[in-house]
Parts: structure tokens; sequence; C-alpha cells
């Protein structure tokens, strides 16, 4: 990682969905000390269409060739995501152009830090039980460059959420996606209930505090059909889920309005006053 | 003086790149003789150089190939009635030419690459090789079977052989494994009742010394004469010990015991199993507490607390590598839970169970509950042919592991079912009959490969597709056996690096030629058997074994040719100058000096990967890097060299006047690190 300030690149599924969450890998870094780029004029990195078969590689190439432009204009040596997805895109698009830009994921730089974050804890999360969901955009495409555990049991999560205190849960589905599955979204939403439903049934059999998740993607499937699961299926879930930037920037003292708790659809009011004390 | 330059196609190796007419007519108007073959190097070829010699009169041979490591003492010896080995020099047009550079830049690069040489063998004058009588003595690296069978082999041919073994005992992983499989029929044998007799012959035998808790050290000389140097840790229990095992009974420290892969416990003074060799107890220091209960009981005095590590030097004239191999650690894949769920085992913990030696005294039971396994399943290629591991190779021998337990757990408790999930089954020659042996006992097997495994209310599920119906499944079982494969033990590593010997892909020593000298290494007079070079079962472990010891052995019978390393001051200015007169205007020409052992050898090892570099890098091969004098740098400068690289290894020291320290660099050079050393030529500009 460079010691140069990161390009910190933004999520679209967050922007639309929780802004607060997206602001929370800001107040991370702001509280560690770590520089980074926040740039009006990225666009997305188009991964959402290109991972559903409906935007053309060619097209998200152009796109972040442009992306890639603007970091080095800015002069970052690599670039920083908050989603699994762009993560993966922007990869594929380095290596595809032998781009010498950096990609690294936010979770990995909060790997990187889980020391330093551990003595600025204002809360801890002694005593909360959780589950982890790593991307699979993380894990699976580039399997080489997952560092913690191994491709098909990643263990950033878990190691980040074990040196923030909590003890952290093993459960039976959790090579599992979480159920959104990109173009199955758009053309099969039952099965991505399926998968959804396997996943949190496998997770509330170990009764967890939290769901941990590493993606955007991961937290708006499992936040939003959690109720329309209940709806359908009568079987109450009820468990909190949150992005791992989110987490960390609430254990260093980040309010719930700033993290934006209101957004989430499965209440996680509760679960704050109690690491809140 | 009349010089012949002989030009080697070597099929289209080199001819259908370099444009060999061009180079016959420029050094013919320059008044040499010059033929062109399309292999030099066969028997036709060597008749050709021979006949051109005589007819033509010719003092002197330049020969233009592929690199003098392959042929090149070839070429001198078959010609030595022809020419003086010392008249007769080579050119590697081959992979330092034809196979690294484009058709122009390397038709360039031969021309200045031969006009050295001329220049060379125009101050050559005759030589004869020194020759040396070699030490008639062998150290043999390793004691499990492959070092064991070597180390009987040389001792029976009349050499003095010294056994180095890093464990207490000798035997290797063939004593752990219990029950091995037979190649010619369908049976298992027991590993220890084959390898205890020849393990007490070892001890036994006048011309074998045998060094316990020992690792090679340091190397010095060369081929015939080493100088080796080894470090031998103490046992704390001296020759007088009578192995009555009284010790054991009062020691009070109970921990993990490796034999059992820490499935049963030993003492802290112990022996690992009861035949081991030498058939003395040992003390494990770390775990030792000193409570001084074994000295009590000890009446012969044999324990000495006082025993010091020891560095022992020897005289050897051949090296044999047998340092083995390491089991693949299944707990690196981390989506079967091997260490997280109990009852998920690997095939060695599975054979350690099955040996009435072992923790259950032989007895198929769960270590969860004692209880026997309803359904064991078991899975192949675990940290072999995976990418993700980054082993891509096949480990050879797990599929026949696999059969043979799964064989012996249906012959002797039939109620429990094995299944099997294999990538293929590879059971080659007549292993077959294992196979359909285990089919005739209801073995079931399906083809995929598990994804992961998952605990369900305390049954394991394996997942996988079975990639002959297609279906997504799920396997119920209460036992689960991981077929992990076999990589290179830290033993072959620190080998390897001491010596200097290549490596292949998975860090296993690598053979000179794998068809022709399938047990020598690239260094003259070291061998090497087992699975240090690659994975193999017992028996091709020992055939290996012995046609290593038998190299040894011829090696040592013949004189030994030393490589002399009067390289003539003249000789060498002579290349330089020779290259240097073909530089053109616009090229900065650098000229890299790598020694013949080493660094030369990298080199090739670029080209025999086609691996592409910038064609003004001219290297030239010394004995040494010390046969380089400052006059040479000097020289090269002048003659308008942009800059000069050293090949360094084995922490050559080399002194550069202070004047030309920007223009003459170093780099350490390794032979397995080809492609750093392509990168620093890459980059030198």
């Amino acid at each position: 990682m460079s010691e140069k300030r990161h390009y910190l690149f933004k999520s679209c599924v967050l922007g639309a969905y929780y802004p607060k969450v997206e602001e929370c890998l800001r107040i991370v870094f702001d509280r560690l000390g770590i520089r980074y780029f926040d740039d009006p004029n990225q666009s997305s990195c188009t991964g959402h269409g290109y991972h559903s078969g409906i935007y053309p590689f060619k097209s998200t190439l152009e796109v972040n060739r442009r992306n890639f432009s603007l970091a080095r204009d800015a002069g970052c040596d690599d670039i920083v995501t908050s989603c699994a997805t762009s993560y993966a895109t922007l990869k594929e698009v380095k290596n595809f152009l032998g781009d010498s830009i950096e990609v690294f994921h936010g979770s990995d730089v909060i790997h990187k830090n889980r020391d330093q974050i551990r003595g600025r804890l204002e809360h801890s999360l002694e005593g909360v039980r959780l589950v982890t969901h790593h991307g699979c955009h993380y894990a699976k495409i580039f399997y080489k460059d997952v560092k913690v555990g191994a491709p098909e049991h990643p263990m950033l999560l878990d190691e980040i959420a074990a040196s923030l205190g909590a003890e952290v849960l093993e459960y039976k589905e959790r090579g599992l996606c979480c159920g959104m599955g990109f173009r199955h979204l758009l053309l099969d939403q039952e099965y991505c209930k399926k998968i959804a439903e396997r996943k949190l049934t496998s997770m509330k059999k170990v009764k967890p505090d939290l769901i941990l998740v590493h993606c955007p993607g991961c937290l708006l499937t499992l936040d939003y059909f959690q109720a329309i699961l209940e709806k359908e299926t009568g079987v109450e879930f009820k468990i909190p889920v949150m992005h791992y930037a989110e987490l960390t920037a609430m254990l260093l003292g980040a309010s719930p309005t700033e993290i934006g708790a209101a957004a989430h659809h499965t209440k996680i009011d509760r679960l704050i006053e109690r690491i809140k004390g | 003086m009349s010089i012949g330059i002989f030009l080697c196609e070597c099929g289209g190796n080199i001819a259908d790149v370099i444009d060999l007419g061009q180079i016959k007519k420029i050094f013919e108007s320059e008044g040499f003789f010059v033929k062109t073959d399309e292999h030099l190097c066969s028997d036709q070829g060597y008749r050709l150089i021979e006949e051109c010699i005589r007819e033509q009169g010719l003092d002197k041979v330049v020969i233009a190939a592929c690199s003098p490591m392959i042929h090149g003492r070839r070429f001198q010896d078959v010609l030595a009635s022809a020419v003086n080995p010392n008249l007769l020099q080579i050119v590697n047009i081959r992979e330092q030419c034809a196979w690294v550079h484009r058709s122009d830049e390397a038709l360039y690069k031969a021309i200045s690459l031969i006009s050295g040489k001329v220049e060379r063998v125009k101050r050559s004058l005759p030589r004869t090789h020194e020759k040396v009588e070699p030490y008639k003595e062998v150290a043999v690296i390793g004691g499990g079977v492959s070092g064991i069978t070597a180390s009987l082999s040389l001792a029976k041919h009349g050499v003095k052989v010294h056994l180095v073994e890093q464990k207490t005992t000798i035997g290797g992983h063939t004593v752990s494994i219990g029950k091995v499989f037979s190649p010619d029929k369908i049976a298992v044998e027991c590993a220890l009742c084959s390898l205890a007799p020849i393990m007490s012959e070892i001890y036994n035998h006048p011309s074998i010394e045998l060094y316990d808790l020992s690792r090679l050290k340091g190397i010095k000389g060369s081929k015939g004469r080493f100088e080796v140097e080894i470090e031998r840790l103490p046992r704390y229990v001296t020759d007088k010990c009578i192995g009555c095992g009284r010790c054991r009974y009062v020691c009070p420290v109970h921990v993990p015991d490796e034999c059992n892969i820490g499935m049963k416990l030993r003492r802290a003074i112990y022996t690992p199993f009861p035949q081991a060799i030498p058939p003395i107890v040992t003390v494990d220091i770390d775990s030792c507490t000193k409570c001084e209960k074994c000295l009590d009981v000890c009446e012969i005095g044999a324990i000495d607390f006082n025993m010091q590590k020891e560095l022992i030097k020897l005289k050897i004239g051949a090296i044999v590598v047998a340092t083995g191999f390491k089991r693949f650690d299944t707990n690196r894949v981390k989506e079967y839970g091997h260490g997280r769920f109990i009852d998920v085992l690997d095939q060695m913990e599975l054979a350690r169970i099955l040996a009435v030696n072992g923790p259950t005294e032989g007895r198929l039971l769960k270590s969860s509950d004692q209880k026997p396994p309803q359904r064991l399943v078991m899975i192949q290629c675990v940290g072999s042919r995976d990418e993700k591991i980054g082993n891509r190779y096949c480990s050879k021998i797990c599929c026949m592991i696999a059969l043979k337990h799964a064989c012996f757990i249906r012959e002797h408790f039939p109620e429990t079912e094995v299944l099997i999930s294999y990538t293929d089954m590879r059971t080659t020659g007549f292993f077959e009959d294992y196979y359909r042996n285990a089919q005739d006992l209801g073995v079931l097997f399906i083809r995929g490969r598990a994804s992961e495994i998952v605990e369900d209310d305390n049954i394991l599920l394996v997942r996988m597709e079975d990639t002959l119906t297609g279906e997504q499944i799920e396997i119920e079982s209460d036992m689960v056996v991981l077929s992990g494969g076999i990589e290179a033990s830290d033993g072959t590593n620190e080998a390897a690096e001491i010596l200097g010997l290549s490596q292949t892909e998975g860090s296993f020593i690598k053979e000179e030629n794998p068809k022709l000298r399938p047990v020598d290494t690239d260094k003259e007079g070291i061998y090497v058997c087992g699975c240090a070079k690659g994975p193999k079962d017992i028996t091709d472990s020992v055939i290996e074994a012995n046609a290593a010891s038998s190299r040894a052995f011829e090696f040592l019978t013949d004189e030994i040719k030393l490589d002399t390393n009067d390289i003539r001051y003249e000789e060498l200015i002579g290349e330089i100058n020779g290259i240097m007169q073909w530089k053109r205007e616009s090229e900065d020409v650098i000229l890299v000096f790598l020694d013949e052992q080493v660094g030369y050898r990298c080199a090739d090892n670029i080209g025999a990967k086609r691996l592409e570099y910038p064609a003004n890098i001219r290297i030239i091969m010394v004995p040494t890097i010390r046969t380089i004098t400052e006059k040479h740098l000097r020289y090269a400068l002048h003659k308008g060299a942009k800059l000069i690289l050293l090949g360094l290894h084995n922490s050559t020291e080399v002194e550069i006047p202070e004047d030309l320290k920007n223009k003459v660099l170093t780099y350490p050079v390794y032979t397995p690190y080809f492609k750093r050393l392509k990168e620093v030529f890459e980059k030198i500009e």
C-alpha cells in the first residue's frame, strides 16, 4: 500500500441506498490520519451493470481508464474501494490494461491498521457475537490476493471483528452467496430469495447479534430480504446487518446519525444502544 | 594458423532464427573455413568436424551451437585426437541468442559472439586437463527409505558412507505409514517389517557412519573433492545406552508424539518407536524439565546433559541428496475444515489410526466419540493439481494411498461404507488391480472435487458436484479423510540452497536431464533420489536410490577431470576484443561475466524458457569470477563496453576499483532464479 494519499473509490449501491455508510470509510480514515482523495469527478466503475451482463466490457474498460487517469492526476498510486464489486472490476481492468495502479479494498486498509484502531476504540464489541460474510467479488475472482484465510474461507473480516473485541461464530453456509447474484436479481428474484433464505437460516441457527458484511450488495440483500422473507415464510430473522466501514466508524465514536443507522431496513438501533452502553 | 568455424542449425532451433548463410559469408570473407550442419552433436556431425580438421589442416576450432553446458565437454572429448580440447571453443548461439532475441538482433549478436571465441582461440595454447583422484567417500543427505537404500548400496560397493539424518532416527515417512501398498499383488505390507532389517543393517555396517540429529551446513571445494560441514545436535545420551527404557517410565513430562503426528503422547526422554535406529533414547531438551529423575535410574550412566552440538567436517567425493518430502498441510484448504472439525483427518492420520502401534491400536474409531464411523468419505487431490493453492502437479501416490486404506477398511471394518471423491483415478500399470479390487469390495467412487465440508448437527456434509451426472450433491458422513499431496521438504530446500542445485516447480530438485540422467543434478558429483526429486512411491524411490548410488560409484571410480582455472589472461582479452570489434556505433554493449557453475547455467535457463531480453547483453563464461582482473575490466571499457555486470554467488567477493564502480556492477546469481536475472538484463539500461 502506498504511503501517499489513497484515491477513495465510492460505491453506487452505498450512494443510492445507504449514503451515510458511504461516508464511513472517510470517517475511519480521518480518525486514523490516513490520507485520501475524495474526487467529485469519479464515475461509477460500472461493475453492477457489467456483472449483470448488461454493460459491455469495452465500455467498462474505457470508463475505468478515465478513473485511473483521474487517480493518477490526483497523485495517487493506489485506489481504495468501499465495495467488493468495484474492487474486482477495477482489478480486472487494471490487469487487462497492464496499468501500474494498485487496487485495494477498504477492508484491507482497516485490517492493516487494526492495531491502531484497537487503540482508539471508544466502544468495544466485547460480548457481541457475530457472523461474517465476505463478498464473492473480493474472494473468488482474484483469489490469489486473499491474504487472510484462504480463498474459499476468507478470514479478513473475522480478524477485524476479533480485533474489535467481538466473538466470531462459524456457521454452516459460510461459503454461500448472499443471494444477490447480479443478473439473477434482475431475472429471477425467487432464486435470489431462496439463496438468501438458506444463508439467513444458517446464520440464525448460531444466534448472532450481528451480520458483518464486506460488500454493499451483500448489505443490501441481507438487510432488505429479511423483512420480505419474514412476510412470506413467517419465520422471524431480525438480525442486524452492518458494513465493515460502518461498524468501525461507530466503534471509533461516530454517532448513529453519522453512520446513517436509520437507512437500515432491519433495525440496528438496539444493537447500537447495547454497544454504546 | 588455420581456424575452422562450424555452425549448427540445431534442426531449425538456431537456423530458423539466425541466417547462418549470412554468418558463413562474413567469416569466409575474413579467410576462415566455415561449415554448416544440421546436427553437429550427432555422430555424423562429429565425423564431419573431424574430417574437415584433417582435410583442411585446421589447428583450431570454433563451434557455434547450443550452450557449452550441453555438449561442450563431449565435443572436446570426442574430437580430442583431432584438436586439443583447449583449442576448441563453443559459442552459445542457441540458449543465449536464438532463443532469447529477435531474428535480426540475434544474427548480429551471433556474429559478435563467434568473433569473440575466434579471437580467444587465436591466443589459446594446447592444454591437458589436470586429473585428480576423488575422495572415495560419499555423503548421503537424508535417512528415509531412499537414503537408506543408497547408503547400503554404496557401502556394499566398498565406499565409505556418511549418512546424515536430521531426526533422532532413520526411517523417514515410511515408518509412520504403517501399511504400504504393494506393486504386484493386492496386498498391504507392513512398512516396518520391510524396513527394520535394513535399518539395523545400516547401524551395523562397518562402512556406514550414521549422523543423527544432523544437518548439512556448508560445502567447499569442487566435484570429487568436496569438504562438507555437518552440524550435529546433542542427543544428551551417549552410545553407552542399551535402550532398556527405564528412563522413559520415570520421566514426568508428556508431550505430543511426532511419530504418531501428535495423536499419542511420549515422554521427554524417548525413542520414537521401538525399532528406531540408532537404538538409543534421546532427550527432547525443549520439553525436558531437568528434573534428573532419568539420571537416577540409568545404571550405566548414559545420560549426559553436558553434551554440546558438534561441527563435523568431512572430505567426500560425491553427495547423494535424499531429503524427501513434506506432507501438504491440509489445514491450508480452509473450506475442508481440517483442524476445525474433529473427524476430518488426513491420510497419514488415518494411517496412524489403522496402525497397530497407533493411537487406537489399529481400530477404526472416530476421534469425537471413539465409535466406528458409518460412512467415511475420502477427498482426493487436496493440495495437488490445485491452482488456488499453487501446486499444479499431481502428487502421484495419493490415489494408491486412498485405495489402500479404502480396501483395508472394507476388508476389516465392513460395517463402514467408504466413498472416494476423485478428480481422476491414477492407478497406472498393475495398480489397476487395486482399483478393481476396491470396486469389488464395495468402495464407491464419485468423480468431482469437493467444494466444501460443512457440519450440521454433528454430521459432516461433503458438498460437491458429481461431474458425471452434473448434479450438486451433499454426502452425509461421519468421518472425512483428506488425501493431502506432497511438497518439497524443508531439508530439500536447504540442500538445494547450500549445494546450489536447480529446483523445479514446487521446489523439488531438478535433474540434469529428465530422461538420460534422471538422478544427476546440474552439479557434477551430486546426485538426487526419492521424493527430493518429486513425488513418488517407495518402489520408485528405491529404484532411484540404487540408480543414484550407482552413478555416484561410477563417478568415484573414474579419474576426475578438474576444470582448470587457468584461463589465460590473453585468452579473455581476446574474447572481449572479438566481441567488441563488432560493436555497432549506436549500440550500448553490456558485457556480462558469469561463472561456469552457477551464473552461466542461470542465463541458459532464461533461454530454455524462451524469455526475451535485450540483445546488447553479451555474456562471457569464466571458470570463476575471480578470473577477471582489473585490467580486463579496463580493457573492456576502453573497447567501448557501456557497462559490465559480474554475476556473483556463494558470497564471492570481488574488489572493484573505486573509479570503475559506476561502470562495473555486481549481481548475486542463483541457477533457479533465472527470471530475476532476465529482469536485471532488461533493467540494466
